[in-house]
């Protein structure tokens, strides 16, 4: 047992935790039952997948942008793929980006999800994880039968995606989402009219908006604080601009309002994706794809610059090229990176059994993290 | 001597064994899972294969380890095995027929407890240590109120045999005369008071998680670790046969005569005591399954300022008893 | 906007009392183009407002040293560490400028452009 000079305990918790974010290892100090100074280390899962984008081509480099977080396959994808294209001076057919922005909605219902069942394992229940599992079960079925793959698709390509959706299929998809849409009320009330839930969640965690913009965090965990800052509004990406779509906010930052924001956020994704679907049925005929050679791409030099709003926050793909067929420099910057800074400053002032539910509300995904 | 001994044993292991069937079937089916396709052969055989793999895993162990590692799991497991040749299964057969069997059991189980605050402490981790210190407060907490309901029960029937507990809940009015009734209150603060108590596991699984719950036995793995877990089991089951002979009326007939002629009595008691068994298990795994866990602190605080007034309440109300029976 | 690295804190500073208070990315670029060249690095940072919800892209270049902005916004701290780690810019005044990624005693920094994956002793080839 380490303890400095004044009597603090020092306690290492691991990264092998059974369904919190893997790969996370907190070193906290505790004075008697408080948390006084929390340490995350970071590095566990570095892959070093920013060098490997200057030793493959542009489309070598496609299947390892899905792997960066695999929770959010296709926002990575569309924002590598929407740097390169807007170097290229190309333009997506409209089908095409609607096609995206379907699935990106998909995904985000689908890692939503995953966050459900994860957060209430850490508070204790083990009934709520099987019904949103078997839920996102289900679309992740969706997933296989459009791509091939259910967490790693390689469906988007340069100029389009790869193959069609079938119309048939597209009713498929809309009763798999009004399934989802019925059981979202059970969903939110299993735990938000419990009152050990609620006490246990209400004044925990909280990060009020002068934090959050020091700590640069974005996404839900800045909306659930106050700020209303969407970038599929901000900087609107593909079709966002033509669908119309709600951001709410909550104002007490705490880790209920990350929840209740969380479930609102699957009921907009919901509505979003029956908008494309209707767009869809009523535009079959259209291009999907501009059928560009995907060994020949050849961006012009420069620099692009491109945000996305992932189901974690802002994901922005900086790419800098010289007229080759590789990139000269790739960075990505992954919401988790900081929102695990941001955890020395929100776990401090909470007892041990808090940290557990601190941490898994902030919905971090360490492999996003590290890169 | 030997053979009290092995009796015990085998009563036991088919408890555990029961209880882990029953717990892999009702949280599949609470937590709308259902079971696997092969039914009941295979949830029969599960606990046979978890038993092989346990021997089977490499134990970690410490470079310093010092006897109190060694001793704990033997000091948790041994007094609640011990346990069991305490409850009357009928009136025939019984292990052991002591005058206070009932002190007996819960100083067996207080031992058995702090075994687990050994456990933490002596593992020289922080985190252990923390868990083992929960553990203990716990302990007090929910010792204090099963206490005093105990004591409620023991004034009403006079004595501190079990058996003679059960003896005094048998009337013609079969269901009614059980002490659940006038000790209502007395009956709810035990079933909550023992559901905080055997708290000290996660879901059946000793596994160090950071929640705390089921850190003390973090350094532990293998055998030493399913020693651990077995007498979770084992507790739960045998606070289930406390509360149904305490409050319930042991292996009483709810309908106050007797169904079956009179050498098939002690079957006939078998059977009720084990229908009452499984259903108060049956309600423990229900609260496991649909409410989140508490934080201790408002466990705790649960504990003395509600039940523990509570509890008094119904010392009151069994003295008032006696009182108006007596007059 | 392209301020030398000498007078970057400054300008930052009067960014930040002018509203700028978030650091949305930070984003480095080694420049240079041989191995025998000297270290040139671009860094780039982004800041955002949001009170009158504007970005704001500031870039200057470096050789090896500059002053670090860790004590105007806090999400640069682990932006730096990463920076120092994988190029070796060492920022100035920075709290804790240790490695974040790889290991304590790992060699070298990665993303230069003269570090070969497949040359360097401890070099894992991808």
């Amino acid at each position: 047992m380490k303890n400095n000079s004044k009597n603090n305990m020092i306690i290492n918790l691991g990264p092998e935790k059974p369904l919190n974010p893997t790969g996370l290892s907190i070193s906290v100090e505790l004075e008697g039952e408080k948390i006084v100074k929390c340490t995350p280390q970071l590095g566990l899962t570095h892959r070093g997948l920013e060098k490997a984008a200057q030793d493959k081509d542009f489309s070598q480099y496609l299947p390892l942008v899905e792997k960066i977080d695999y929770l959010s396959a296709f926002f990575y994808a569309q924002a590598y793929l929407s740097a390169l294209e807007g170097l290229s001076g190309i333009e997506l057919p409209k089908k095409a980006q609607y096609i995206r922005v379907l699935t990106m909605e998909l995904n985000r219902i689908s890692s939503h999800l995953l966050w459900f069942g994860a957060f209430l394992m850490t508070l204790g229940t083990t009934t709520p994880v099987r019904l949103s599992y078997k839920l996102r079960d289900e679309i992740l079925n969706i997933f296989e039968k459009l791509t091939g793959g259910r967490m790693s698709h390689n469906y988007y390509v340069f100029g389009g995606v790869k193959h069609d959706i079938p119309v048939e299929f597209l009713a498929e998809i809309s009763t798999c989402l009004s399934n989802i849409n019925k059981e979202l009320k059970t969903l939110e009330n299993m735990a938000a009219k419990n009152p050990i839930f609620t006490s246990r969640t209400m004044d925990i965690g909280v990060l009020n908006t002068q934090n959050a913009f020091e700590y640069s965090i974005t996404g839900v965990n800045l909306r659930a604080s106050g700020y209303n800052l969407d970038f599929r509004k901000e900087k609107p990406y593909l079709v966002y601009n033509e669908l119309e779509f709600p951001t709410p906010t909550a104002f007490e930052g705490d880790v209920y309002s990350r929840y209740l924001l969380r479930i609102e956020e699957i009921k907009i994704s919901i509505n979003l994706v029956n908008q494309c679907i209707d767009w869809l049925l009523a535009n079959e005929r259209e291009k999907y794809s501009l059928n560009i050679d995907q060994n020949d791409i050849k961006p012009s030099a420069g620099r692009a610059v491109t945000c996305t709003e992932s189901a974690r926050g802002l994901v922005m793909c900086c790419l800098s090229t010289d007229g080759n067929n590789k990139a000269k420099r790739l960075k990505w910057r992954t919401p988790s990176f900081y929102t695990v800074q941001a955890l020395g400053r929100l776990v401090p002032g909470h007892t041990l059994e808090d940290l557990n539910v601190v941490i898994s509300s902030l919905d971090i995904v360490i492999s996003e993290a590290d890169r | 001597m030997i053979k009290s001994f092995l009796i015990t044993v085998i009563i036991a292991i088919a408890a555990v064994y029961a209880i882990i069937c029953l717990e892999k079937h009702i949280i599949s089916v609470f937590s709308l899972n259902p079971a696997s396709k092969n039914g009941l052969k295979q949830l029969l055989l599960e606990p046979f294969c978890d038993i092989i793999k346990i021997f089977s895993k490499h134990e970690y162990v410490q470079k310093r380890r010092n006897f109190l590692f060694l001793a704990a799991p033997i000091i948790v497991f041994c007094p609640v095995l011990t346990a069991f040749c305490l409850i009357p299964f009928n009136q025939a057969f019984k292990l052991t027929n002591f005058d206070t069997s009932l002190i007996i059991f819960f100083a067996l189980v207080s031992i058995s407890v702090i075994g687990r605050f050994l456990a933490g402490f002596s593992s020289e981790n922080n985190l252990s240590l923390v868990g083992a210190a929960r553990v203990v407060s716990k302990l007090i907490a929910s010792l204090i109120s099963i206490g005093i309901s105990i004591l409620a029960v023991s004034y009403t029937a006079g004595s501190l045999n079990i058996d003679t507990i059960i003896q005094a809940q048998s009337s013609t009015k079969g269901l009614f005369g059980w002490y659940f009734l006038p000790l209502f209150i007395g009956a709810v603060v035990f079933f909550i008071s023992a559901l905080i108590l055997l708290n000290t596991g996660k879901a059946g699984f000793i596994s160090a998680e950071n929640s705390s719950l089921g850190a003390y036995a973090a350094e532990y793995s293998g055998i030493k670790l399913a020693l651990l877990e077995i007498s979770d089991y084992m507790l739960l089951f045998l606070f289930s046969a406390i509360f149904a002979s305490v409050f319930f009326g042991g292996y009483l007939n709810p309908f106050g005569a007797y169904v079956l002629p009179e050498n098939l009595h002690p079957l006939e008691q078998t059977f009720w005591f084990l229908v009452k068994i499984f259903i108060i298990v049956f309600c423990a795994f229900l609260v496991r399954t649909s409410l989140p866990k508490a934080k201790s602190d408002k466990l705790l605080e649960l504990s003395y300022k509600v039940l523990l007034p509570l509890s008094l309440i119904n010392l009151n109300i069994a003295v008032l008893i006696l009182y108006l029976a007596g007059n | 906007m392209q301020i030398e690295s000498t007078k970057l804190f400054k300008t930052l500073e009067g960014l930040k009392k002018g509203g700028f208070i978030s650091l949305i990315s930070f984003v480095a670029e080694d420049l240079s183009q041989n191995p025998t060249e000297e270290d040139k690095f671009l860094l780039t940072y982004t800041l955002y407002n949001p009170v009158t919800k504007a970005f704001e892209v500031i870039e200057t270049v470096v050789n090896s040293e500059i002053q670090s902005i860790s004590s105007l916004y806090k999400s640069a701290n682990y932006d730096e560490r990463e920076i120092y780690d994988l190029f070796g810019i060492k920022f100035k005044n920075h709290p804790n400028l240790k490695r974040l990624f790889l290991e304590k005693d790992f060699e070298g920094h990665p993303l230069r452009n003269n570090y070969n994956t497949a040359e360097t002793k401890t070099g894992r080839a991808l």
